[in-house]
Formats: C-alpha cells, sequence, structure tokens
C-alpha cells in the first residue's frame, strides 16, 4: 500500500485548516469578478491584499493608446525586467497615436483587447477580472496593466529576476558528456530538456505546489512511451500534497516517495539533463521544481544508482568495466569493514597464514577488540567527510589530508589502530565515493554501521542475516509500482543488457517495458546496425580517393 | 487555492487491480530454492550408506521421483487455477449439493500440512543451528542462531507473496553459483577408483531404491507448489519450468555426492555427521586468498537455508491463517505461530542422532504429504471432472 500524504496530528491538522481558511478569506474576500471600474478603489484593494509591503511598485501614468486614460503598472520590484517594462510597455502605452489612429473612442473595456493585440510587443500576456489571479502572477514576477474605467487587468510576462547561467554541475562530473547543469529557474530547466529531446509527443504538464510558496513543478514525460499509469500516479501525488512550502525537490520526493522507513532512494535526482533525457527516452518521468537545479526521476531502481550518462558515450567494454568497478565498489563500501571484523574475530582459520601473522602482528600493540577499532575509525572518518563539506573552499582538501593522513599515521605509530585498518577504512571511504549518486552511498553508508555490529555479534553468519534482511528489504519496494530490484527480479532479459553490463548501443534494439509502454518499443531501426558494415566501407572508399586523384 | 482543493477525494490506489501472478522463472527458483536447504549436507551420507558406492543411482532415482511429485503437483493445481490448495481442497472432498461437508472434511487435512510445514521448518532451524554452532561459531548458544533465523523467516511472512517469490528469485542465483562452484572444485581430490564399477550388480538394486527414500526426503519443498497456485500463470511453459526447478537441486545434489564419493570412498563417507562440510574443508583454493572455503560455504548456506525455512513457515502460516479465514498477515498469529516452531526446534530430539531420526520421520510423513496424497487428489479430481482451466477466459470473453 502506498502512503504518500503524511499522517498530521488533529491540532496541526485544525491549525493548518485556520491558517489556509485565513489565507483563502484574504484572497476570496472580493467577488470573483472583483476588479471593479473605479481605478483607485482597485489599487487600494491590491495595496490592502498585499499589506503595503514596499517591493510593491505601483506606477500611475496617462495612457495615450488607444485613448486618452488614467492606467497603473503593478510589479514587484526586483522579480522583472525594467528594460521590458520600460520598452514595451510603457513606451507604446505612453507615445500619443499617429493620426492614423481612428480607435480613439473605444470605449475602456474594448480597451483592453485592443492594447493586447495590436499594441504591445510583448510575447505572453493574458487579461483577467479576479484580483486572486492578478495577486498571483504579479507575485511570480508578472506586470498587471490595470485601466481606469475597465474591469479587467492585463497581466504581462515581464519575468526578469536574477538568476545562475546555466553552469557545469558540480555534483555529478563526468570525464566525457555535456558540460551544462540544471539551474534554478525552471523554465531553463524544461528548455534544456526539450533541447535535447524535440519530440512533440514531449509533455510538460504544469502543477502550483505549496500553499504559501506556491511553487511551480513541471511534470516532463513522452507521451506513448511512458506508462501511462505511472505518469497519472506521479501527477496524482503531486496533486495531493498540501504543505504550505516546497523550496527544494526534496520536499516533493518525499513526499510521493512509496517507503518513508527505507534507507535506499527511491527516487533519483540529477542536476544533469542529458541523463534527464536519457530517462525520458527510456519511459520514466521527469519533476521539474523551480528553485532547485536538482530535478527528481521517478520510477527509480536500484541498479540506476550506479549507472552513470558517461556509460552510454563510452564504448561497451570500457563502460562494462566501469560498472563492474562501481558495483564493486560500493560493495566494499557496505561491507569491507564488517568482513574485516567477521574474519579477524571469528574465522582467523581462513586467512592465509602468513597473512593472520602479519595481522596478528600489527595488532599486537592495539588495546581494543576489533570491532571497537572498526566503529571508532569509522565513525571519525565520518566526522571528517561531514567537517571537510562544510568547510571553506580552500580549506577543505587541506583538513582532509591532515585527517586521512595524519591522524591515521600518528593513530598506528601510538597503537591504537592495526595499520590494516586504516587501509580498511580507506578502501571503505574511496568505495563510497565511486558510486555516482550520492543518496545511495549515504545509504550504503548508513547501512555499514549495523552489518559491523552484527559481524561483531555473529561473525560471517551476521553479516549474512543482515544481507538477506536487506534482500527481502529491497524486494519488497516498489517505486511507482516498478518492484525495485527490476530486472533483476522479476527477470527481464532485455533490461538486464544495461544493468550489470552494458551491451553494446546497436543491440539494445528494442525498450524494455520495465517503465515504458510496451506498444511503441523500437529504439533502433532494425536496418541501421546492419548498414554499417566495415568491409564495405573498405571496398568503397578507396575507390573514391582514386577517381578523385584521375 | 490547494490544488488538493480543485481536485477532491480522487480514488486512491488504482494499481494493484489485478492479482498477482509470478512469471515462470519465478516458479522455477521459488521450486529449486525451496528444496536446496538442509539436504545438502546430510545427502553423501544416507545414499552411500544404503548404495554404497552406487549411491549416485539413488540421486538419480530420487531426482525421477521428484520430478514426478512436481507432475503431479502442477497437474492438480492447473485444474484449479487462481487458487491455493486450502480452496481446492474443499471442492475436491467436498459435494456441491451439501455446502459444508467440503470445509469440514478438508479441516483436519489442511492443520496437518500446517503443522507438518510448522513441523519441517522448526527442524530446518534446528539442524541449522547444530551445523553453525559444531562447525562455526562454537562459542555462540544454539537458541540464539535458531532464534535469529526465526526472526528472518517471521520478517518475510509479514510481507505478500510476491515478496517472497522475489527473495528466492534473487537468492537462488547467489545459492547456485558459489555452491556450482564449490562442488565443482571438490572435484581437485576425486580418485577414480572410489566410484569403480560404474554399473550396480545384482545386490545393489534393492539398496539403490532403500536409499532413494531419503533422496526422496531432500527432494521436499516443491509441495508449496500447491499453495502458491494462487499465483501461477496458465501458461504452457509452466510445467516446463518447475521440473527446471527440481532438476536445478536435482544436477548440484548429484554434483556433491559424486564428489564426495570420489574423494572420500563411500566407507569413510558413510560415517561422517556432515559429509559435504568435510568435503568442502579438503577443497584448496587456488591463489591462496582464502585458507579455508567452509565458513564462506556455510554462509552461502544461510541463504539457502532461509529460502527453504522462510518458504516453509509462510506455507505454514498461510494455510493456518486461510484455514481460520484471517488475512495471512496478521501480525499477532504469525508471532504466536513462530513461537511455536521455535519451542519445537528446541524440543525435538536431545542430540544430532536423535534429531537425524526425527528429521526421517518427519521426511516420510513428507514423502505422504507431498506424493501420496496430491496423487489421491488427483485422482478424485480427474474422477469427479473438476477442471477450472480456461473458465477466466472464458468469463472475460463474454464479458466483452
Amino acid at each position: 500500500m502506498t502512503r504518500f500524504v503524511k499522517p498530521r496530528k488533529l491540532s496541526e491538522w485544525k491549525q493548518q485548516q485556520v491558517l489556509e481558511e485565513r489565507f483563502e478569506q484574504k484572497v476570496d474576500r472580493l467577488p470573483e469578478d472583483g476588479l471593479t471600474e473605479d481605478l483607485d478603489l482597485n489599487l487600494k484593494t491590491l495595496h490592502e491584499m498585499l499589506g503595503y509591503s514596499n517591493d510593491l511598485i505601483i506606477r500611475d501614468f496617462i495612457c495615450e493608446t488607444p485613448r486618452h486614460m488614467r492606467a497603473s503598472l503593478i510589479f514587484v520590484d526586483g522579480l522583472v525586467s525594467t528594460e521590458i517594462i520600460d520598452d514595451q510597455i510603457m513606451r507604446p502605452l505612453m507615445i500619443t497615436p499617429v493620426a492614423e489612429y481612428k480607435e480613439h473612442l473605444l470605449p475602456p473595456t474594448e480597451a483592453v483587447l485592443h492594447i493586447k493585440r495590436s499594441v504591445l510587443p510583448i510575447g505572453e500576456a493574458k487579461e483577467s477580472a479576479a484580483f486572486k489571479d492578478v495577486v498571483k502572477s504579479v507575485l511570480s514576477g508578472d506586470t498587471a496593466l490595470l485601466l481606469e474605467g475597465c474591469r479587467q487587468a492585463l497581466l504581462l510576462n515581464t519575468k526578469g529576476w536574477e538568476k545562475r547561467s546555466v553552469s557545469e554541475p558540480t555534483a555529478e562530473s563526468i570525464v566525457r558528456g555535456p558540460r551544462e547543469g540544471f539551474s534554478e529557474t525552471l523554465r531553463v530547466n524544461t528548455a534544456l530538456i526539450r533541447r535535447r529531446v524535440k519530440d512533440p509527443d514531449l509533455r510538460v504538464k504544469n502543477f502550483s505546489v505549496g500553499t504559501r510558496s506556491n511553487t511551480d513543478v513541471a511534470v516532463l514525460y513522452i507521451e506513448g512511451v511512458a506508462d501511462h499509469n505511472i505518469v497519472e500516479e506521479v501527477q496524482r501525488r503531486i496533486q495531493d500534497i498540501e504543505i504550505d512550502g516546497v523550496l527544494e525537490s526534496g520536499y516533493i520526493e518525499q513526499f510521493i516517495e512509496d517507503n518513508h522507513w527505507s534507507p535506499f532512494p527511491i527516487i533519483q535526482n540529477t542536476e544533469r539533463p542529458d541523463k534527464a533525457a536519457a530517462n525520458l527516452l527510456e519511459g520514466k518521468v521527469i519533476i521539474v521544481i523551480d528553485g532547485t537545479p536538482f530535478v527528481l526521476i521517478a520510477p527509480a531502481v536500484l541498479s540506476q544508482f550506479y549507472h552513470s550518462p558517461e556509460d552510454y558515450y563510452e564504448r561497451f567494454l570500457i563502460s562494462t568495466l566501469l560498472r563492474f568497478i562501481r558495483a564493486l565498489s560500493m560493495t566494499i563500501a557496505l561491507l569491507l569493514p564488517s568482513l574485516y571484523i567477521a574474519f579477524s574475530s571469528f574465522h582467523p582459520e581462513m586467512i592465509p597464514s602468513k597473512l593472520v601473522i602479519a595481522m596478528a602482528a600489527g595488532r599486537a600493540t592495539v588495546p581494543f577488540p576489533s570491532v571497537v577499532e572498526a566503529l571508532a575509525m569509522e565513525i571519525s572518518i565520518e566526522i571528517l567527510r561531514e567537517a571537510s563539506v562544510r568547510l571553506p573552499g580552500p580549506i577543505g582538501p587541506t583538513i582532509g589530508i591532515v585527517g586521512a593522513l595524519i591522524v591515521g599515521e600518528a593513530a598506528v605509530s601510538a597503537g591504537i589502530v592495526s595499520p590494516i585498518m586504516v587501509i580498511v577504512v580507506a578502501l571503505t571511504t574511496i568505495g563510497s565515493f565511486a558510486a555516482p549518486s550520492y543518496n545511495a552511498a549515504i545509504a550504503l553508508r548508513m547501512l555499514r554501521f549495523p552489518v559491523m555490529l552484527l559481524a561483531a555479534a555473529f561473525g560471517l553468519y551476521g553479516i549474512m542475516l543482515f544481507m538477506i534482511l536487506i534482500v527481502v528489504h529491497l524486494c519488497s519496494l516498489k517505486s511507482f509500482g516498478v518492484p525495485y530490484l527490476s530486472p533483476f527480479t522479476p527477470r527481464n532479459l532485455l533490461a538486464m543488457g544495461d544493468s550489470v553490463i552494458r551491451i553494446p548501443l546497436y543491440w539494445m534494439k528494442k525498450r524494455p517495458n520495465v517503465f515504458a509502454e510496451s506498444t511503441d518499443n523500437v529504439r533502433l531501426k532494425p536496418s541501421s546496425a546492419e548498414d554499417i558494415k566495415p568491409d564495405d566501407k573498405w571496398k568503397t572508399e578507396p575507390q573514391t580517393e582514386e577517381e578523385q586523384d584521375q | 487555492m490547494t490544488s488538493g482543493k480543485q481536485n477532491p477525494k480522487r480514488k486512491k490506489n488504482k494499481t494493484n487491480s489485478s492479482p498477482y501472478k509470478m512469471t515462470v522463472q519465478q516458479a522455477m527458483s521459488l521450486n529449486a530454492s525451496t528444496i536446496i536447504g538442509v539436504g545438502v549436507l546430510t545427502l553423501p551420507r544416507s545414499v552411500t550408506d544404503a548404495g554404497h558406492q552406487f549411491g549416485w543411482y539413488s540421486v538419480l532415482l530420487g531426482l525421477l521421483y521428484g520430478v514426478l511429485g512436481i507432475f503431479v503437483v502442477v497437474k492438480l493445481g492447473a485444474r484449479f487455477p487462481g487458487k491455493t490448495f486450502v480452496e481446492f481442497s474443499s471442492e475436491i472432498l467436498g459435494s456441491q449439493k451439501v455446502k459444508w461437508l467440503g470445509p469440514v472434511i478438508r479441516f483436519p487435512l489442511i492443520l496437518i500440512y500446517s503443522l507438518y510445514w510448522a513441523l519441517v521448518c522448526s527442524l530446518v532451524a534446528r539442524i541449522f543451528g547444530e551445523v553453525v554452532v559444531t562447525a562455526v561459531l562454537t562459542n555462540t548458544p544454539l537458541e540464539v542462531i535458531v532464534g535469529t533465523m526465526l526472526l528472518l523467516c517471521l520478517y518475510l511472512a509479514w510481507h505478500d507473496v510476491e515478496v517472497v517469490t522475489r527473495v528466492n528469485e534473487v537468492l537462488l542465483i547467489i545459492i547456485v553459483i558459489p555452491v556450482l562452484f564449490i562442488s565443482l572444485s571438490a572435484y581437485q581430490n576425486a580418485q577414480m577408483e572410489f566410484i569403480m564399477p560404474l554399473v550396480p550388480y545384482d545386490g545393489y538394486w534393492f539398496q539403490l531404491l532403500q536409499g532413494s527414500l531419503p533422496v526422496m526426503t531432500s527432494f521436499l519443498g516443491f509441495e508449496c507448489m500447491l499453495m502458491f497456485n494462487k499465483h501461477l500463470q496458465e501458461d504452457r511453459k509452466m510445467m516446463r519450468y518447475q521440473i527446471y526447478g527440481i532438476l536445478v537441486p536435482g544436477v548440484l545434489y548429484l554434483l556433491i555426492v559424486i564428489a564426495g564419493i570420489m574423494a572420500f570412498g563411500y566407507e569413510e563417507l558413510s560415517r561422517q555427521a556432515w559429509p559435504t562440510l568435510e568435503l568442502i574443508k579438503s577443497v584448496n583454493v587456488p591463489g591462496l586468498i582464502l585458507e579455508r572455503l567452509e565458513a564462506v560455504f556455510l554462509g552461502v548456506w544461510v541463504a539457502a537455508v532461509f529460502t527453504t525455512a522462510g518458504t516453509w513457515f509462510y506455507c505454514a502460516n498461510w494455510t493456518l491463517s486461510e484455514l481460520i479465514g484471517r488475512p495471512h498477515k496478521r501480525r499477532w498469529i504469525t508471532v504466536a505461530y513462530v513461537l511455536l516452531i521455535y519451542l519445537l526446534a528446541m524440543r525435538l530430539g536431545g542430540n544430532v542422532q536423535e534429531l537425524f531420526r526425527t528429521t526421517d520421520y518427519a521426511g516420510y510423513g513428507g514423502i505422504v504429504l507431498a506424493f501420496v496424497i496430491p496423487g489421491l487428489l488427483l485422482l478424485i479430481a480427474m474422477a469427479r471432472k473438476l477442471d477450472h482451466r480456461g473458465e477466466k477466459e472464458e468469463e472475460s470473453r463474454e464479458a466483452s
């Protein structure tokens, strides 16, 4: 069963109810056709609704086109581009029309339409009669044009706040691939995706989430490729969120995920547009949230978390090898310290005799059992890692070196930890960094500690107990109806080609129906792989060269 | 303002409309990993006890019985698609006129099945505990090992059937590949003279038949398909894959038994308590990464035991709760049942010898429940011409 609306306490619910009512009252205090013909009254109402905030700017002026009348522009300072307002709104409105204009006597009600149709050279404009809409669009960066004697306001898109330009993604860096990353603006992000998938079937659906923050959320999918059940489910869950504010994609993620208690991430996030586009083509749904460069990818399965977009850009043998290495390093990150504990304290007979002598010599001066030693080292490395994230840029690496090398070296020579333990901890830490996605690596870092305790209690048997527990848990997870362990179980041979291994792109002729609709599953036209035969090229190309020479 | 208010009260949970159906590969894995369990450790002893160096013929014979058994079970289940054993047994045994007859007759039968599954689950947990305590964790109390294993079973029993099948599918790979590797590398000590002559002569035929009886007990586990029948697809490939599910443990058993006979000779082999474990101790790992393998084998074997005990407990719990008409995820009933199994496991048999004897008796009971009763039920169903194959398709066709 899926639960995505967090259960709330009755008191909280009531409180929220009161808040919502107050907000609704504020907004709904006026009748639906709220705007009156009296401009001053309209302005006063708007002022009151926004509580005389200082960043709200009301510019009164005399409009000359299409007729002489009073008008007002309302916008929020900082959210709009003043150039657009100056050049494209004020200028055409204030210039006295040339003699050809015959419509001086247009009634004010039709003036709005006329202005929209033939005066303002601005891309997006719509008229509205409700205060609610006016306030909402002004707050999201539009400019409202109010005219004397007119019951309608014109809402003009003048969004132009300071924004970060498209830059290289910092959290997911790769060697080969595009350097563009998402930025904080929703439209920029959807455009980045559109530029990669110029498919008329690409759908962008907007939602507004957050009763107070009114954050824009866009759901992107390719019609006919994405499973429509999943698309509907994603939209339904997003619409069911009733929270006051959404500040990052993590808010949405935590409300729409299937299992709140799992350590494993059930929804993937990325700041790479190429990754998002590739996932769209696989039939997944992308959720873009305004104000964050991290977009969500749903549904997600476990094997995705050790995939990197680079795998598809490099040749298949290399990417397969890299995936093996990543899977191995994630296993090391999870299990190496506990294996060390299990072997050294329960099954020393399994270690080759020469090694066991070396290990015993290293441990001879260590006063603690291996589990205490391992826990202490692992915890201190976690502290180091957390500290180096917070430290200001230039100091970070220095502290890393100080912590890892000097403290480790000193601890060994002081006889507190054994040298092998230092190797184990170093490998574990590096292994967890090899995982391409941060949230999956965190899950492994977290699970490492209970395994260590179980290994200390039951040796290899404890590790196996924990692994079985994790397997059962993973098998029970589902992401939007897709089993988390697919394609391994239920087995899907078509999708297995792109799991631990990565088969050549020209073998991926069909789209596996794990996430996608099975109706149109052709990825590669059957002819295109056979067209390119190296033999033919060898035969034809030299001939043409010879012809050219002649 | 809130979008939820614009779209009030939508239907929740549109998904999950059709009942879960497992794939044929999942059915195979479920079968195979349920069968591979504690039998693997003692099998070489029990077959060479009776059949001497020809013991591996008994494994072949047992495999034949196993295939026959799964054939009967699948044929029986296929007549009642989408129904569990509890549901269709009352239909076979009861009458359509007297409604109460079926449930009343099936009650003791199902109860016996449930208790049998509980018993074998407890025996598996106990034997597992004994092996772990003697071989690797010598200082850990038996109670803790048995208890933790049963806790894992309990955790599995709280989930749906689809989770059980997926767990089996994943763990089968984790079990089969290392066991295959280890049993193949056990051939490094093989000596041909131990297994010669290859063809049994006069007096041995009867002994081989005798030896095939314990082999039959180590193929038990496929009878769980009686319950999982509810989630089986109506697929022509189903029978083939179910038989593969018997063949996987069959081939593993055969490899291990032959390796055991060739490494130790039957006389030595038939006197060991855990012959497979001794076999693995004799294996050398190339490259000297690990000095000895038995801890690794036991680690893998935890998974094998878990898939056996877990599935059996799942079936025991499922039958019981279906019998008393409660949903099988009722947590407190499950907890109580686990406690019962724990007590059974700790009470049965004082020492290992007595435990082996109890296991033998339980195995013979299992043969009756897994081979004889499904066969009888199939005969009755055939005689009464009870067959629901293809009914749903017809219904849906009529509806459309």
